[in-house]
């Protein structure tokens, strides 16, 4: 039986009804549209689903949509304001911390939740922070620069 | 790159952001588990539980029956014809039929209104099997009576490579010192994040639309039209953003197969994206490999002869395995060193596990990783320098391999030299910690080999009339930064800025023909039909252009976008006022079209090994640093040091990310990645929770250098050189290990427990 819940998503206020079954993971792809989220595992063991709610950043695909109700979500699509990129979106493209793509908003997201509450992490904390988010491209060591060169910016 | 090796280009050559990065950093960019279409239908596919079965009978009546379920499809719904690579392996059908080959096999798929239901679906799917001995490993598939898995064979054996050049035993006899190893590599998962995921329509007139995560859309086009007894023109594949490919995405699979055939029952689009789970149990590996090499070598390090005898176990069905075991020594063992004398002997055996084919690096990884182990215990024992002895070696710009393969440029030499500068290779037994160890291997790699059929690549480059530039190549955009590359060197033919090209998904019907994205080819084969493309649509502006600027058609230069005589640069024209002219002035329409085709490469002989696969070769050398915990037994990768000779890179900054990922990907086969099995050929890891990757925990710090040997055969003088690192970060992370404990290890991966069990017995 559907429930409702109540998601502020990217500051935008979803009033939807949804079946306690379904997980943040699928409510944001599915039914809200935003599919910039990726679901690569959906067990929580590769992080590309990972968005950032009330401050920390959660693996979606671990956790019901009825849990999030009434929580403030934001996901990769809202990381940029109007267009202007993030800074650690503009130091993803110059480091090139991107390949196939397909980790990549995991990976920003794990990295917004870290700079947003520690504005100098030491570089394991870069690591620690990024260890749940798989990449079988292998970028991580330009990933965990770009990170770095944006905490030497702030 | 030294800076004399700096030359003046406007964009090529330079570590440019990637031109895809923007939709991909801020989650615009389009996969194929992203699409959806009008009255879209999720599909499941029901696997088989057993490695080795007769299918009795399938009853879906109680399916069928499932409210909101809208169609079901077996092996029987589809016209029997097999499919596979090679005329002779063909053995792979769209869904098992009689038997399956392998735990995970398809053998049924459900379409219904949503996910849930079509996963409930196949509980209601009732199949009747007969189970068979299942044959799991190399000896259970060559053993005298071994049950034979393909009905239609006397064999297990997939394909066989012979090749003997010089006279081995002659070159035995004249080398000093011979020694003799066997190694053994496991299989591993491909690992890519993003799951096997497709979208497919049939229309009322049977046209099939297909939308999905492919690498090589071209192989799938052919594999699914001839499986599906459909004429090319009958099926348009359209490719979004593919995430990670490494080989594992050429081919049709049973969810392409399964999405058209519920298509068409249904009248609806059907989507199917496949768990992690059925791709880790039932997807492609690497083949799991026996190598028995011997080597002979003069006293002072220099290599006579080799001889090799390789097995390579491959699952259930051929894929690319019949090129793996040539390219393994063709590739793998022949380069990067001068040899007068080599014999190799391999098969590729079926076993009831999920198949193999080329994985990142191809069969390249194993081959180095045999031959540059047992030379790296050679060179120890006859007490040589490590670095002096593979200089020594080294093939030289313009020699040819003793099977004629000829090498246009090399610079392995020079490689080796800089590694040794940048590691401070010397000084280095001074300064050596305990525990710590360096190793040192080379490889070469392939731009792109042509064994077979065209493997052609196209382009086509459309000038506007206001003077946009559209690039359509039939690149696939699988990470590996195809997309950016491609516009770097229109943009430098055109002499427009890289931002001002615009490039399409790629689409069979309204792109152009790319064999697809495997053998580090693209930048080299694509390179040129772009190139050429570009360099047709300025010829043609160029005629345009000379009695404006009462030039020769020669002399005209495209740069900054304006035009110009190279004898008179004062002299010029905007860009796209001579682009005005050509469409309202001439009335003629801007096309330039380029394709290459390597044709002067007569088509390497795969019986006996002989003759050239590639107009280019680059050589990579690269040390790695380990430290080993004696209390753990566990292997730490702290640095990565890469010299190459790619020719010229044309995007440095992306080719290094690659470069590093491959080491870190290929770390985790060394290390400890493995794909295992029960007895009854069941898979023991079916997520990333049981299959464990390298994360940034694994993953070393990162040096290159370029060694600029500008290929006279290569777009702007660059080579193939993605899966460079693959060849080399085997061999290097075994070597360096041997270096740290003193203890060579020889079958992969190296684990805590052998690390242990070797430093247990030393104490």
């Amino acid at each position: 039986m559907k429930r409702p819940v109540e998601l502020t998503v990217n500051g935008v206020l979803y009033k939807l009804e949804i079946e306690p079954r379904r997980t943040l993971l699928e409510v944001i792809r599915e039914i809200i549209g935003l599919t910039g989220t990726k679901r690569g595992c959906d067990r929580g063991n590769c992080g590309s689903c990972t968005v950032i709610m009330d401050q920390k950043p959660i693996a979606s695909c671990l956790v019901l949509a009825v849990e999030a109700h009434g929580k403030n979500i934001t996901t990769i699509e809202g990381v940029a304001d109007h267009g202007h990129l993030h800074p650690l979106q503009e130091a993803f493209l110059e480091h090139g911390a991107i390949q196939c793509g397909f980790c990549t908003p995991g990976m920003v997201m794990s990295a917004k939740a870290l700079i947003d509450n520690n504005q100098a992490p030491l570089e394991s904390e870069i690591k620690e922070a990024i260890s749940g988010n798989l990449c079988r491209c292998g970028g991580y060591a330009r990933i965990v620069k770009a990170i770095a060169s944006v905490k030497a910016k702030s | 790159m030294n800076k004399s090796d700096l030359k003046d280009y406007a964009v090529v050559g330079k570590p440019i952001r990637r031109v895809d990065g923007p939709a991909k950093v801020t989650g615009k960019a389009t996969y194929a588990g992203d699409l959806l279409l009008p009255g879209t239908l999720h599909g499941k596919i029901l696997r088989s539980p057993y490695a080795h079965a007769r299918i009795l009978n399938i009853d879906y009546s109680r399916a069928m029956k499932l409210h909101g379920v809208r169609a079901v499809v077996t092996g029987r719904d589809f016209p029997g014809v097999r499919y596979g690579f090679m005329p002779q392996t063909r053995d792979q059908l769209p869904m098992a039929t009689d038997k399956v080959k392998h735990y995970g096999e398809a053998v049924a798929a459900v379409a219904a209104i949503d996910e849930d239901i079509a996963e409930e679906a196949l509980d209601l799917i009732d199949v009747e099997y007969e189970e068979l001995t299942p044959v799991l490993t190399i000896d259970d598939a060559m053993k005298e009576g071994a049950v034979i898995i393909h009905d239609h064979m006397d064999t297990n054996i997939a394909a066989s490579s012979k090749m003997h050049f010089g006279d081995v035993e002659k070159g035995f006899k004249e080398s000093d010192y011979i020694r003799e190893e066997k190694f053994t590599t496991q299989r591993v998962s491909i690992g890519f994040i993003e799951p096997h995921a497709v979208i497919v329509n049939v229309d009322n007139s049977g046209n099939v639309l297909i939308q999905g995560s492919k690498q090589s859309p071209y192989i799938t086009w052919r594999h699914f039209c001839r499986a599906m007894d459909l004429p090319l023109g009958k099926v348009r594949i359209i490719n979004p953003y593919v995430g990670g490919g490494f080989s594992g995405k050429h081919e049709a699979l049973d969810l392409d197969f399964a999405a058209a055939a519920l298509s068409k029952k249904t009248g609806f689009p059907v989507k199917i994206v496949l768990s992690q789970d059925e791709v880790i149990a039932a997807f492609k590996q690497r083949h799991a490999k026996h190598v028995e090499i011997k080597i002979g070598m003069k006293k002072d390090g220099t290599l006579v002869a080799c001889e090799c005898k390789m097995i390579a176990e491959g699952g259930a069905y051929a894929s690319v395995g019949p090129f793996n075991i040539v390219i393994f020594a063709t590739s793998g063992l022949l380069l990067p060193y001068r040899m007068s004398h080599f014999k190799y002997e391999a098969h590729r055996v079926y076993t009831n596990k999920p198949w193999c084919g080329s994985v990142r690096g191809q069969s390249i990884p194993i081959a180095r990783f045999a031959f540059e182990s047992l030379f790296n215990m050679m060179i120890d024992d006859l007490g040589l320098d490590q670095l002096e002895v593979r200089k020594k070696n080294s093939i030289l710009s313009g020699e040819s391999t003793i099977n004629k393969m000829t090498v246009g440029t090399a610079g392995m030499v020079e490689a080796i030299e800089k590694l040794g500068e940048m590691i401070g290779w010397d000084g280095r037994k001074k300064k050596k910690a305990p525990y710590r160890g360096i190793g040192i291997a080379c490889s070469p790699q392939v731009s792109g080999a042509r064994m077979g059929g065209h493997f052609g690549s196209s382009a086509v480059v459309k000038v506007d009339e206001d003077g946009g530039v559209c690039l359509i190549h039939g690149g696939t955009e699988i990470g590996q930064g195809c997309d950016t590359v491609l516009a770097q060197m229109a943009a430098e033919v055109i002499g427009v800025p890289v931002e001002e090209i615009r490039q399409m998904e790629e689409d069979s019907d309204v792109a152009v023909l790319e064999a697809g994205m495997f053998s580090s080819r693209c930048t080299f084969w694509a390179g040129h039909a772009v190139k050429r493309a570009a360099e047709d649509a300025c010829q043609q502006l160029a005629e345009i252009a000379a009695p404006l600027l009462e030039a020769s058609k020669d002399d005209i230069v495209f740069k900054n976008k304006t035009v110009f005589s190279r004898k008179n640069p004062g002299r010029a024209i905007a860009f796209i006022d001579l682009v005005r002219n050509a469409y309202y002035t001439k009335g003629q329409p801007i096309y330039g079209r380029g394709s290459y085709s390597a044709s002067n490469i007569p088509m390497p002989d795969l019986k006996t090994g002989e003759g050239d696969v590639t107009n280019a070769w680059a050589f990579f050398a690269q040390a790695v640093e380990v430290e080993v915990d004696p209390e753990t037994g566990r292997v730490k990768v702290l640095k990565s040091v890469c010299t190459r000779d790619v020719g010229r890179p044309i995007n440095p900054m992306l080719l290094d990310a690659q470069l590093e990922g491959g080491t870190v990907f290929t770390s985790g086969q060394a290390l400890y990645e493995e794909c295992c099995f029960d007895e009854k050929g069941r898979p023991l890891q079916n997520s990333f929770l049981d299959y464990k990757m390298p994360t940034v925990m694994e993953a070393p710090e990162n040096e290159h250098f370029d060694i600029i040997t500008d290929d006279p055969n290569g777009p702007f003088g660059a080579k193939g050189a993605g899966e460079g690192s693959n060849g080399t970060t085997l061999a290097a992370i075994a070597n360096a290990v041997e270096d740290a404990i003193g203890v060579r290890i020889k079958d992969l991966p190296i684990t805590p427990e052998k690390i242990l069990a070797i430093l247990k017995q030393r104490r």
